[in-house]
Formats: structure tokens, C-alpha cells, sequence
């Protein structure tokens, strides 16, 4: 299952919100990538994300595969909208 | 030898060569034991890790959360799963060696964030490149440069310090840094300038002129470097080494005071800065406010033209970071000798006569909307003036009025939020400019005279000419008139009038303009406090005197011998 997102803060992914993106991820089990413009990423590894080159406002996709598949795209959309902020 | 002074200071001390790390070319590419290098990898990673852990905590306790948080980062990426996963898969399936496969994994990643648009992130390559050095030293038992057992008053001379080596530092025992590469925006010289250790940068052939327990004095206010001096230079550089400490000492009294004359004529002391890296120093100087932050270093750093959200991004941290305090912006001052790739600008006979500042901005009109946008969109809730160079006549204002009319309707249109609240003003640097101020006046909320480009403008002087170099004088008497027409022209139109040059600081030219009405004086943090100390000793009163006395005296050297005889009273 898959979730559309778009990065609501002004930096774009950087090192600090991919830190706290990847925290988020490994607290599930699934297999959790990040897709843009076709590339397809291991949402647990921080240099992965940042690799997406993802700046400010633009649009990816997250994909789940797993038990708490559901609870986990929840969980990061959530993350996503209060732009990185825990 | 002069390169650039990245952190201010000065010092004295032996040298300690950091050389550059080890050469990969004698690892072998290929090992037979797959498993023990898989096993070594891992030793590896467990290693960088711990020693992450001790850096990030010593930088917490210390309270530093800008460190804590790069190197939370450097953690992250060696424990990176990716990065451990294709290493371990080249080892496996390539009967690669450990140090090989990791080499090879992080030169990858390191290449992907070089390649991409967004500019902090390109950066982020070095980062990749200073973990996988940690990484591949314990994979290869490289003992490395141990700073613990550093020798008192040791003046580190390298190619480059990376930030990881940056962070073992002691600055009891290092008491300055050379190095070869970097710049004042190299990680080497934001964690310097945090430290507090003088450090000097792009000092090209100073790993080939020292040896280890040279002894080298740093000036790290000039940028100056001398290498074994005699005895007596020795003796005149710790004189001065002394002083500047004392004398930093006590402009520290000078912090939260007012800045005013005696008479009480309040003066607004503010900062030169080119980016968010120089604002900590603008705080750290009790400066009022920002008087001119040129925004040509986005520019000129990535020698491109950086998109809208870019430069958003960066004025945004400007303003940020100096919280409540007035920030003055200046637009894009590029053309004629400063070029720009992406911007094919004719080659010109007379480069600071041609299509400069202002002008070329209103040829290029999706550049200067561009920049307009951002600054007006980062301008949001902040105290924000927006300052258009090389005006020379009104007709460039009004236009610039157009064009800002032009981005905020088209925001309107895009729903985009942006201020509505901002100051408006323009630089006096050119002459015609500055013999009708009472004009420009009816059209802006405010000036900042450039004296650099004033000063040559009005004695025609090219300032890179040697030949003509001595005619380029501040203290010309014709130049100072026309200081006090500006000036004389503002205060009486009510016209808030600044001075963004390098003569806003300058000891003896301060009371005149004080005695001619200047509001502002901006100038590079560190003289913001001497300033301050100078101008709670002034009386505008007798300042306003002096220009009496001044503008009646017919060569430079006569005014110069009458403004050191003002600045002796008032010392004594």
C-alpha cells in the first residue's frame, strides 16, 4: 500500500528531517521505500533519502509492505504534515 | 605570507602538520576471506560509532546543538543500512576487501548528493567523504592524528581539517589553524570562529614552507602569516597579541550599552554581512542591526543563479536569525568585472561606468523579480529593508517601485504570502546621485552611501589601478563635501542616512560624519564595539564644529592633521 505526500517544510529533505524520517521508519517492521521521479528508495537508510535530492514542497510517494504496513504510512504522513516537528 | 582570515585573532605558536589522509592506492582490491571482512566491517562501523557517541556527548554537554546535530548525522550515515548492505554485498560477491567495498559504496553516495540541485544537500558530500575516512582509518589500522596528545600553543597547519577532526580539537592546546584549501564558508572556519581559535584559510604552499616546531605568528585580523620571525618581530607581535586581548577585554564593557554621544545623539551601530554564517558574529557584537547584507555571495558561491526558493531559503535564515533586530537587504550588485555563469553580460570597456548594480537588474528582469519575490516573501514578519544599488538617477527608482508593484500583484495572483510592511531605499554611490538627495528623498524611506565606490566615483579613481592609487582619498576635501551635501541633504529632509563602507569605522572620519548628520553607521562585526567606545566619547555638538573647521581646509593632509588633533583631544 502507498501514500502520496508532499514536503510541507522549507528546507526540503535535509539531513535533519531525514534523520527524523528514518527514526520514524525503523520503528516498524515493514519494507518501507520513498519513490520520486521514478527512483525508488530504502526509507531506512538516511543517505538513500537524501539522495532523492527532495527539495522544498515537492511530491514523493511512500510504499509499505508488511504487518504494520497501515500503521506505519499513518505514522509518517503524520510526520510529513507536522513537517518533521516531534 | 597573506591569505584569508577566517577567524579573527591573533597567535603565536609551533606548528603541528595534519597531512592529508592516506592514500587509497595501496589497498588491495580483492581479499580471499570473505567472512573475516565482512567481520572487520563491522568492527569498523562499531568503532565509529562509539567514537561518535563521545564527540556528540562532549558537544552536548558543552551545549553546542549545532555540532550535536552534524554529527548525529555523521552517526546515522555510518550506520546507514544501505551503505553497510552494498558493502557488504561487494565484499561477498566480488571478493572485495573490506576497505575496498566501503571505499567504493561511499564514493558512490558521495557522487549521488554531489549531483544534485539543491545546494546544501551537494554538501552534504563532504560529510559522506569525512565518515567514510573514519571508517576506512579503523579498517586499516590507521592510527589516527591523536589530538589528545597535542603540545601546548600548537598552530595545526593542513591541506584541510575536516569537521570530525575539527570537533577533537582542544583550543587550550590549539591555539590557531592554516589551512591550505577552504574559505571563510569551509566547515573548518565556522567551527573555528565557534572555538574561538584564530584561523586562516587558502594559505596555498604553507604545508611546503613549515616544518613541524616552526614557529609561525598568526594574524588572523589581516591574514597575515609570518614564518620563524626574528627575535624582534617576535617581540612586536606579542606586544600586539597583548593589547588586542586587552583591548577585546575591554570593548566587552561596551555590550548592551547604548550607542549615543555624550550629547545624546543616538546612532544606529549596525553589521556588513554576505550570509547567514556571519550573523552569530553580529550577535555575539551587540550590533543594532544589519545596515547591509549583499546578497551576491548566493550568487557568487554556486557561480549560478540560484532558484526563487533557494534564495528564500537563505534571506529566510538571515532574518531568523537575527530575531527582532532591522535587517537592510541589498539587491543583487553583480556586471561589469563580477561575472556570473548563466548571465552573459558583454565584456566592457569600462566596466564600473557600464551595465551594473540597478541597471543590470532592470535589463534582467526575471532575475531581479526573482530575487524581489524571495526577499519579499522571507521579509514576512520580520523587520526588513529592501536597498537597490548604482542608483543614478529617479527614474531607476520609480522603475524598481514598478517591478516590486509587478512581483506583489503576481503573488496576490499565486496566493503566495509575503510582507506588506517593508522599508524602501536606495545607495548613494554615485554623484549624480548624491547632489540630488532632497529629490530621491520624496521616493524612499531611506539611503546608505557606499563610500568605497563614492570615494571613486567622485575622484575618478580606479581603486585596482596602482598607478592611480593615491589618488583614491577619503580625505579629499572635495569628497567630503560632498559627504556633507548627502548628509546635510537627509538630515534636513528627515531622510534616514546610512554609511555601509569601510570609512563607518574609520577612527578619524566617524566625528565628521557624526558632526554631518549620519543615522547609521554599518560595518563589519568586529568593530562594532570600538565604534561604540568611540562614539559615547563624542559630543555631536563639537562634532558639527569639526566640519565647520573642515570644510574651510584646502588639501588632505591638512584635514587628516586636524582630525588626528580632534581625535587626541578627545582620547586625552
Amino acid at each position: 500500500m502507498e501514500v502520496k505526500l508532499k514536503l510541507l517544510n522549507d528546507e526540503g529533505m535535509h539531513a535533519r528531517p531525514a534523520g527524523v524520517l528514518v527514526k520514524r521508519v525503523g520503528q516498524f517492521k515493514s519494507k518501507i521505500e520513498l519513490i520520486s521521479n521514478g527512483k525508488s528508495v530504502n526509507a531506512k537508510s538516511l543517505l538513500s533519502i537524501m539522495s532523492l535530492g527532495l527539495t522544498a514542497h515537492s511530491e514523493f510517494t511512500v510504499k509499505a509492505e508488511g504487518d504494520d504496513a497501515d500503521a506505519a504510512l499513518k505514522s509518517i504522513q503524520e510526520l510529513v504534515q507536522n513537517k518533521f516537528q516531534v | 605570507m597573506k591569505a584569508i582570515a577566517v577567524s579573527p585573532g591573533l597567535a603565536i605558536g609551533k606548528v603541528q602538520k595534519i597531512l592529508s589522509q592516506m592514500s587509497l592506492d595501496h589497498i588491495a582490491r580483492e581479499a580471499g576471506n570473505s567472512d573475516a571482512e565482512v567481520k572487520k566491517l563491522e568492527a569498523a562501523v562499531a568503532k565509529s560509532l562509539e567514537e561518535m557517541k563521545e564527540i556528540i556527548s562532549r558537544f552536548k554537554s558543552s551545549g553546542q546543538t549545532d555540532q550535536v546535530e552534524i554529527f548525529e548525522a555523521h552517526s546515522m550515515m555510518i550506520e546507514d543500512p544501505d551503505v553497510i548492505d552494498k558493502t557488504t554485498s561487494l565484499i561477498r560477491d566480488h571478493k572485495m576487501s573490506a576497505a575496498w567495498a566501503y571505499k567504493e559504496t561511499s564514493d558512490e553516495y558521495a557522487k549521488m548528493l554531489a549531483g544534485l540541485e539543491d545546494e546544501y544537500l551537494r554538501e552534504r558530500a563532504t560529510d559522506v567523504q569525512d565518515i567514510a575516512s573514519r571508517v576506512l582509518d579503523h579498517l586499516m589500522g590507521v592510527k589516527r592524528f591523536d589530538f589528545k596528545n597535542i603540545s601546548k600553543e600548537t598552530i595545526l597547519v593542513a591541506d584541510d581539517v575536516s569537521p570530525s577532526q575539527m570537533a577533537m580539537l582542544d583550543p587550550k592546546l590549539v591555539v590557531g589553524i592554516v589551512t591550505e584549501m577552504g574559505g571563510k564558508t569551509s566547515h573548518t572556519a565556522i567551527i573555528a570562529r565557534a572555538l574561538e581559535i584564530p584561523a586562516i584559510a587558502g594559505a596555498r604552499g604553507i604545508l611546503a614552507l613549515t616544518q613541524n616546531g616552526s614557529l609561525i605568528l598568526l594574524d588572523a585580523l589581516s591574514g597575515e602569516i609570518e614564518i620563524e620571525p626574528t627575535s624582534d618581530r617576535l617581540a612586536i607581535f606579542e606586544k600586539k597579541k597583548l593589547e588586542f586581548g586587552e583591548s577585546k577585554k575591554d570593548l566587552l564593557k561596551f555590550k548592551g550599552l547604548k550607542s549615543e554621544t555624550k550629547d545624546k545623539r543616538e546612532i544606529r551601530l549596525a553589521a556588513n554581512v554576505g550570509g547567514p554564517l556571519d550573523i552569530p558574529s553580529v550577535l555575539e557584537n551587540d550590533a543594532e542591526a544589519v545596515g547591509l547584507y549583499r546578497t551576491e555571495f548566493v550568487f557568487l558561491n554556486q557561480n549560478r543563479i540560484p532558484s526563487a526558493d533557494e534564495q528564500y531559503q537563505v534571506y529566510r535564515k538571515v532574518f531568523d536569525d537575527l530575531g527582532s533586530k532591522h535587517c537592510i537587504i541589498r539587491t543583487l550588485d553583480i556586471g561589469g568585472d563580477k561575472k556570473l555563469e548563466g548571465l552573459s553580460v558583454a565584456s566592457e570597456m569600462n566596466p564600473f561606468l557600464g551595465l551594473r548594480g540597478v541597471r543590470l537588474c532592470l535589463e534582467e528582469r526575471r532575475i531581479f523579480k526573482d530575487q524581489l519575490k524571495s526577499i519579499l516573501r522571507a521579509a514576512l514578519g520580520h523587520s526588513v529593508g529592501i536597498m537597490v544599488p548604482m542608483i543614478s538617477n529617479i527614474e531607476e527608482i520609480i522603475q524598481t517601485k514598478q517591478v516590486l508593484e509587478e512581483c506583489k500583484n503576481e503573488m496576490d495572483a499565486d496566493k503566495v504570502a509575503y510582507s506588506r510592511d517593508y522599508e524602501f531605499g536606495v545607495m548613494i554611490e554615485v554623484p549624480s546621485a548624491a547632489m540630488m538627495v532632497d529629490l530621491i528623498a520624496r521616493h524612499v524611506d531611506f539611503i546608505s552611501i557606499g563610500t568605497n565606490d563614492l570615494t571613486q566615483y567622485v575622484c575618478a579613481v580606479d581603486r585596482l589601478n596602482d598607478k592611480v592609487e593615491a589618488l583614491y582619498d577619503p580625505y579629499n576635501p572635495g569628497f567630503l563635501r560632498v559627504m556633507n551635501q548627502i548628509l546635510g541633504s537627509s538630515y534636513k529632509a528627515k531622510l534616514h542616512s546610512g554609511i555601509c563602507g569601510s570609512l563607518a569605522h574609520s577612527e578619524l572620519l566617524v566625528p565628521l560624519f557624526i558632526g554631518m548628520g549620519v543615522d547609521e553607521l554599518s560595518m563589519t562585526s568586529q568593530h562594532i564595539l570600538s565604534t561604540r567606545k568611540l562614539l559615547r566619547s563624542l559630543s555631536h555638538q563639537d562634532c558639527k564644529k569639526l566640519v565647520g573647521e573642515v570644510l574651510q581646509l584646502e588639501t588632505s593632509a591638512e584635514i587628516k592633521k586636524c582630525l588626528q588633533k580632534f581625535s587626541a583631544s578627545i582620547a586625552g
